[in-house]
């Protein structure tokens, strides 16, 4: 009895090891001659079998603090996406057909944490060929990486931080302007006002994060190419300051003519209020970010007016298919965009250089966005080898509760309004 | 100390089980995860040693996290080998723990939770102000970028903390730490220096703290040098530690893998309202297992006796009435 079981035991052994073995038998086999290769067919090769969709992945903030700018974002995403699959999809020529796109978005919660996963999710196991990037810089920095590292190109609209692009990344391309792009416009109008006018000094409200040090680095860097005209005071706030009484105090007691700061909205919300109390009016003020969001105007009225922030696209902006691209977008959400725009052009760029790698192999496709020079709603689009977009930058201004556009001045709304009415004629 | 052999066996299985998954499920996503589980696992079980062993409510664990996150990430950065950077890293929070320690445990209870929120607070807000800037892995690096080496690092530090924790509440200061906890008064009576016990606890728990920061630091490609002082490192070990079972081996790890995984597959198939179904979730874990999900088992337990004992006299009671029936 116990013989039997001890051999049926050894036979299963031995049927599992050779199962096992199976796949490596042809390894060891000996090499047998082989028949002679049938004749090439005459015709030609049949494309390969097309995949179902272009899988395109985004890591967006729909929940928590930058939710309200990756729903817009997205909306701009899902917009250009409806567009291109109502015409059939992206040509491939590799496929010899138009291929649908396939937008997957996943919540990131706006966590630096959570959107590495997201990130290496679309990844593995969704396969996507590009990364879209939502909106915040701080979440661009734990994104970029993660694309660098898989090799899946990225592009990103609504981000500053221009640290991210001085890496040595081949994966990661801005389609807005950056902190240095924003410095230059800023200063491009001032330095376009008539010389009787134009401001001498600037209060550099240094917000402690990365982006306020480069942001104070380039200012820094430009006010010297232009042989140093402004004379630049610096002063530091942090994240958690919410009274600047002491900043405005110290610029309206040495005369400053411009403020230049990049708070979050909250805190421009809490600067223009305390600079009204205390009755600072300074000439202009770029509160970068700060002053962008929609509500802006409609909560603050005249208090509002005459704040600045730089962005890269503007519903006003005459390029080809922005003015349709704001109906739409105003359809969906009943406003205007506000920064929509760069989000939509990184659909077109998208397209674009997949139509022109002509395959969904994800290096081709990084060559052919590299070498993008294209006419988006945004106006015209190269990059620089660090990812860096060529690029025209805006500057808006609120006038009369009204985000205008006042740069570059030949596509302005309005003239850029200077000096800035003080607050007891409002 | 006897070593449960049966228990001892099923750790040795699960341990070698997670060593080779990334080999098998070759899914970054998953080992993504995975590590960020086992860092949860180290951060809650340092705050069970304070919190949960010695009964101190802790909430300024992000300050010692965050502390062993800046010096490894900034020794590594600079060149440092990696094992010297976690060592002072974990030595860092540890030195950092007793700064803090001194003075704040001889507040207690609530001043004492106050104390050390307020240590995570000013901790976080100097280190935004002094480092407001950010590390990156540079591209030359990234392309030999291995998620795995992160991987197995995070498990090795996992196994070690639990190990510690194992080896601490089976220890004299163990002992101490729970007398402490469970009456310091009763504690000091019978010759146990309750200050110098909750400082050790403290002090070992911080570096415990300071290796899942460097270990943290290890993983983040890019890091803000403020993030890991952020206050969620604070509160997530706190809730995570409650919700699994403090003052138990298991509860933080229960509690991690119900926190990390449970909210990842709440995130993927229920998008934004995840946070609201979770967070109703937490609460009635909390509501109707007061003393964790450990004790789901005991509960069910309890239960089913309750059920089978209920069915019981139901059924004696309807043979009563047949009996009965009978004699009419």
């Amino acid at each position: 009895m116990k013989g039997k079981k001890l051999l049926a035991l050894l036979g299963s052994a031995c049927l599992i090891l050779a199962l096992a073995a199976l796949p490596f038998m042809g390894a060891c086999a000996p090499e047998e001659v082989a028949p002679p290769p049938p004749p090439p067919p005459e015709e030609e090769e049949a494309p390969p079998e097309a995949p179902e969709f272009i899988k395109v992945g985004t890591a967006i903030q729909l929940s928590g603090m930058y939710a309200s700018g990756g729903q817009e974002v997205l909306d701009a995403y899902e917009i250009g996406v409806e567009e291109i699959n109502a015409k059939g999809g992206v040509y491939v020529k590799e496929f010899d057909k138009k291929i649908p796109i396939k937008l997957i978005a996943e919540d990131d919660e706006s966590d630096l944490v959570k959107t590495v996963r997201v990130m290496e999710k679309l990844y593995s196991v969704d396969e996507v060929v590009v990364y879209l990037f939502g909106f915040g810089s701080s979440l661009a920095a734990a994104q970029a990486p993660i694309a660098e590292k898989n090799r899946v190109p990225w592009i990103g609209s609504c981000l500053s931080v221009e640290a991210i692009f001085e890496q040595g990344y081949r994966y990661v391309f801005a389609a807005f302007g950056l902190s240095s792009d924003q410095v230059r416009a800023y200063l491009a109008v001032l330095d376009s006002l008539p010389a009787d006018v134009r401001p001498t000094t600037i209060a550099n409200w240094e917000l402690q994060s990365d982006w306020g040090l480069e942001m104070t680095r380039f200012l820094k860097e430009e006010n010297l190419a232009r042989g140093s005209p402004y004379k630049i005071i610096r002063s530091e706030y942090s994240f958690a300051t919410t009274d600047f009484s002491s900043l405005i105090i110290e610029a309206k007691a040495a005369g400053i003519d411009v403020i230049f700061s990049t708070p979050t909205p909250p805190q421009a919300f809490a600067m223009a209020k305390q600079m009204k109390e205390l009755d600072y009016t300074p000439k202009a003020a770029l509160l970068q970010r700060g002053c962008s969001p929609v509500t802006w105007g409609p909560t603050l009225g005249k208090d509002g007016d005459y704040f600045c922030n730089c962005q890269s696209s503007s519903p006003a902006l005459p390029f080809p298919g922005n003015k349709e691209f704001n109906e739409k977008y105003r359809a969906l959400r009943g406003v205007d965009y506000n920064f929509a725009g760069a989000a939509y052009s990184c659909i077109q760029i998208l397209v674009d250089a997949i139509e022109r790698a002509g395959t969904l192999d994800r290096d081709k496709i990084r060559d052919a966005i590299a070498a993008t020079d294209m006419m988006t709603v945004q106006g015209p689009i190269k990059f620089k080898p660090t990812g860096k977009p060529i690029i025209i930058q805006c500057l808006l201004q609120w006038q009369d509760g009204e985000f205008r556009l006042v740069w570059p001045s030949e596509y302005a709304e309005v003239p850029f309004f200077y000096p800035a009415t003080p607050w007891k004629e409002r | 100390m006897a070593i449960d052999r049966k228990k001892f066996s099923i750790v040795t299985a699960i341990v070698v089980s997670l060593a080779v998954l990334p080999l098998a499920v070759k899914v970054d996503y998953i080992t993504n995860i995975l590590i960020v589980l086992f860092l949860y696992v180290i951060l809650s079980q340092s705050w069970n040693v304070i919190g949960g062993y010695a009964g101190q409510m802790h909430l300024g664990l992000g300050a010692l996290f965050g502390m062993g996150a800046l010096t490894t990430r900034l020794l590594w950065s600079a060149g440092t080998p990696l094992p010297l950077s976690l060592l002072a890293g974990a030595i860092s929070s540890a030195i950092l723990a007793v700064i803090i320690g001194v003075p704040t445990l001889r507040l207690r209870s609530h001043y004492f939770a106050i104390g050390t929120l307020g240590v995570a607070i000013i901790a976080m807000t100097t280190v935004g102000n002094v480092l407001p800037g950010l590390a990156f892995l540079p591209g030359a690096y990234i392309a030999s970028y291995n998620i795995l080496t992160r991987y197995y690092l995070s498990l090795g530090l996992m196994v070690m903390a639990v190990a510690v924790v194992y080896l601490l509440v089976n220890s004299k200061l163990g002992l101490g730490m729970v007398c402490v906890r469970d009456d310091e008064g009763a504690a000091e009576a019978t010759g146990v220096n309750a200050f110098k016990c909750k400082l050790q606890a403290l002090t070992i728990s911080s570096a415990l703290a300071g290796l899942a920061g460097g270990g943290f630091a290890f993983y983040q490609s890019s890091l803000y040098y403020h993030m890991p002082f952020g206050l969620r490192w604070s509160f997530e070990p706190v809730l995570i530690t409650l919700v699994g079972g403090s003052g138990t081996i298991a509860g933080p790890i229960i509690g991690s893998v119900f926190y990390v995984i449970l909210k990842e597959i709440f995130g993927l198939a229920l998008g934004e309202v995840n946070i609201l179904i979770f967070g109703a979730l937490f609460v009635l874990v909390v509501l109707f297992l007061p003393e964790g999900l450990i004790r789901l088992p005991e509960k069910l337990r309890q239960l089913s006796v309750k059920a089978g004992q209920q069915e019981a006299v139901a059924q004696e009671s309807l043979g009563d009435r047949g009996g009965k029936g009978g004699e009419r």
